[in-house]
């Protein structure tokens, strides 16, 4: 079993302009309301890599209390359901931020 | 020829013992002033002793824990000094970098690259790692960087760098529950996530802490970790509580011993709440604690890393216990005072109130200046020198409690101590908050910094004369010091009518 990964909730952000960090900051919060403590973010952007994180900087600065794993991907239709496929068996939400 | 595929280090102004005085340390968190920049660096950290492989015989703590949860899992890993790391470009796989302050955001490093203008050391010292041959070769063919430690969050202000040097993934937080399994990943080239903060949920146990298996700097040892007292502007009161059991104490006390270091450094936020009840403090946990480090060390110096100003005021007032520990187990042999970092950081009971409510727990915050000022006169007593910070521009701070700061300041004179002004940098429950920057300075803040620039000049001098490094091997160093303060002294008499007409106007 993998530690990084046990009980975690996959957010599949879909990022194409400016990420609004709010809106993901509240989707973490109601699902720390049903009890997870460890998000697992997947970032698709058409960003470069680590560039891309210059966008999240707020949701790791505003975020005290839970563990986050931030992953890249490249954004493409293709790359969307491949990690969708990944994701079945596990608690995830695709967000538009 | 190496065997290790894990190789863990840091650049020099964090891999040295800083001649054996953590306070020199902080001078690599400011820029080379009036020295040359060789000799800042060596003042502030010299090279340390290393074996034919370049392991260092002392190393910072928090690398050691990482190494020892690697080693413990059956990796080949070991920290190896940053001039060294050429010998192990043959087998090593996997680069994990620690710092404290990786590029000069934390405090006071940034105040004083605000200040001069000038780029700390530290942050010079940490380029220089990154863009050496070694570690470049060790890119260049295919070896993994990890960078962790309690600066890590910088790297998210840096990701040009990151880029450049070819970061795989940067790390933030108590790593010992997750880190075997991110090496396994490394190491089996699988992908591995860009960025980890570890969260308070997935905060290591005790029996999760592996113990040192070599020496810390200066016998640097963790008695607890986390912090009661929820202060809005620190990371550390973030993390969840836990005391180091008395037994795996001694056992990193002798691992350091064995190495040769002469004496014990308790590392936690506030030693005096060792076994504590919240802000209770135990007697008879902490004289046991010391009873069992002085037995260890022989007549060894025994040292605290930080103290709550608050717990010292209450731990002498209901059970004498300062005076009990420094008079009955501390100062025997030749130890003659001891350096502890405190914090005051605001001398204004309103801003007391809204961002650090707990820090004067048990008593009510709005008495918060009269408990620093009791608590230094008791540390003036026992031969405790704190050097303590104050912060400056707390989001939500006025020009009253700039003022209150001033006047704080004032009523400390009398006692040894020094005071390091530090512009305010969100972290902790305020790190989503603006920096202060200079266009936030304001004549308030100019006072502060003059006195306590003046304090701490002042107490300096009057230590080197005293007490500090008086054994004829650092005599080398503390003639640089005397020096360094003297030009320091020059410098501000220089500014001082500019900036008294900004401060009138």
């Amino acid at each position: 079993m993998s530690i990084l990964e046990d009980r975690a909730f996959h957010v599949v952000l879909v990022s194409k302009g400016n990420l609004d960090s709010k809106k993901v900051l509240d989707k973490l919060s109601s699902y720390s309301a049903l009890g997870f403590r460890k998000f697992i973010i997947h970032v698709l952007t058409n960003d470069e890599r680590p560039l891309y994180l210059e966008k999240l900087r707020n949701i790791v600065f505003e975020n005290i209390a839970y563990t986050l794993i931030i992953k890249y991907h490249k954004l493409s239709r293709g790359g969307l359901n491949e990690l969708l496929n990944r994701l079945e068996n596990n608690p995830y939400e695709v967000i538009e931020a | 020829m190496s065997k290790y595929e894990i190789v863990l280090t840091t650049d020099r102004t964090m891999m040295s013992n800083h001649h054996g005085r953590e306070f020199l340390g902080f001078l690599a968190t400011g820029p080379a002033l009036g020295l040359p920049e060789k000799l800042w660096l060596w003042l502030a950290a010299p090279k340390v002793r290393v074996d034919e492989e370049g392991k260092p015989v002392e190393a910072p703590y928090g690398m050691r824990k990482v190494e020892a949860k690697l080693i413990e899992a059956g990796f080949e890993a070991a920290i190896i000094d940053p001039d060294y790391i050429h010998k192990h470009l043959d087998s090593i796989k996997i680069l994990m970098l620690g710092h404290h302050d990786y590029f000069a955001y934390g405090p006071p490093s940034s105040e004083w690259w605000m200040i001069t203008g000038k780029e700390p050391i530290n942050r010079i010292s940490f380029r220089k790692l990154m863009e050496s041959p070694a570690v470049k070769k060790a890119k260049e063919k295919g070896v993994k960087i990890i960078a962790g430690g309690p600066g890590a969050w910088q790297w998210l202000w840096e990701l040009e760098y990151w880029r450049k040097w070819g970061i795989d993934l940067v790390i933030d937080g108590e790593v010992e529950k997750v880190i075997v399994e991110i090496v396994e990943k490394a190491l089996a080239n699988e992908p591995l996530p860009d960025y980890i903060y570890v969260g308070p949920y997935d905060s290591p146990s005790i029996e999760e802490i592996p113990v040192i298996k070599s020496a810390s700097v200066n016998g640097l040892v963790e008695i607890m970790r986390g912090c009661p007292r929820g202060c809005r502007f620190c990371p550390v009161t973030l993390r969840p509580l836990k005391f180091i059991p008395p037994d795996i104490i001694a056992k990193e006390i002798k691992v350091n011993l064995k190495a040769g270091i002469k004496g014990v450094l308790f590392h936690s936020e506030d030693v005096l709440l060792y076994g504590a009840e919240g802000v209770e403090p135990n007697p008879e946990a902490l004289v046991k604690l010391h009873n069992l480090a002085r037995e260890l060390a022989g007549e060894g110096p025994i040292g605290w890393s930080h103290l709550t100003l608050s717990t010292v005021k209450y731990a002498e007032e209901k059970y004498g216990l300062i005076s009990k520990l420094m008079k009955d187990i501390i100062l025997v042999g030749n130890q003659e005072f001891m350096g502890v970092q405190v914090g005051i950081e605001t001398g204004s009971p309103r801003l007391a109130k809204i961002v650090m409510p707990g820090k004067a727990a048990p008593y009510p915050p709005g008495k918060w200046p009269e408990i620093v000022e009791d608590a230094f006169a008791i540390m003036h007593e026992n031969h405790i020198v704190p050097a303590a910070t104050i912060i400056l521009g707390i989001p939500g701070e006025t020009r009253d409690d700039v003022v209150k700061t001033a006047e704080l300041i004032d009523k400390l004179k009398p006692y040894r101590s020094l005071i390091v002004p530090m512009f305010f940098v969100p972290m902790g429950a305020l790190r989503h908050r603006d920096w202060f920057r200079k266009k936030h300075v304001k004549p308030e803040h100019v006072d502060v910094l003059l006195k306590t620039l003046n304090h701490s000049i002042y107490w300096a001098e009057e230590m080197m004369s005293k007490f500090y490094l008086k054994e004829p091997s650092k005599f080398p160093v503390k003639l640089l010091i005397k020096l360094f303060i003297r030009y320091v002294r020059y410098r501000v008499e220089k500014l001082k009518p500019q900036l008294e007409e900004w401060l009138k106007g």
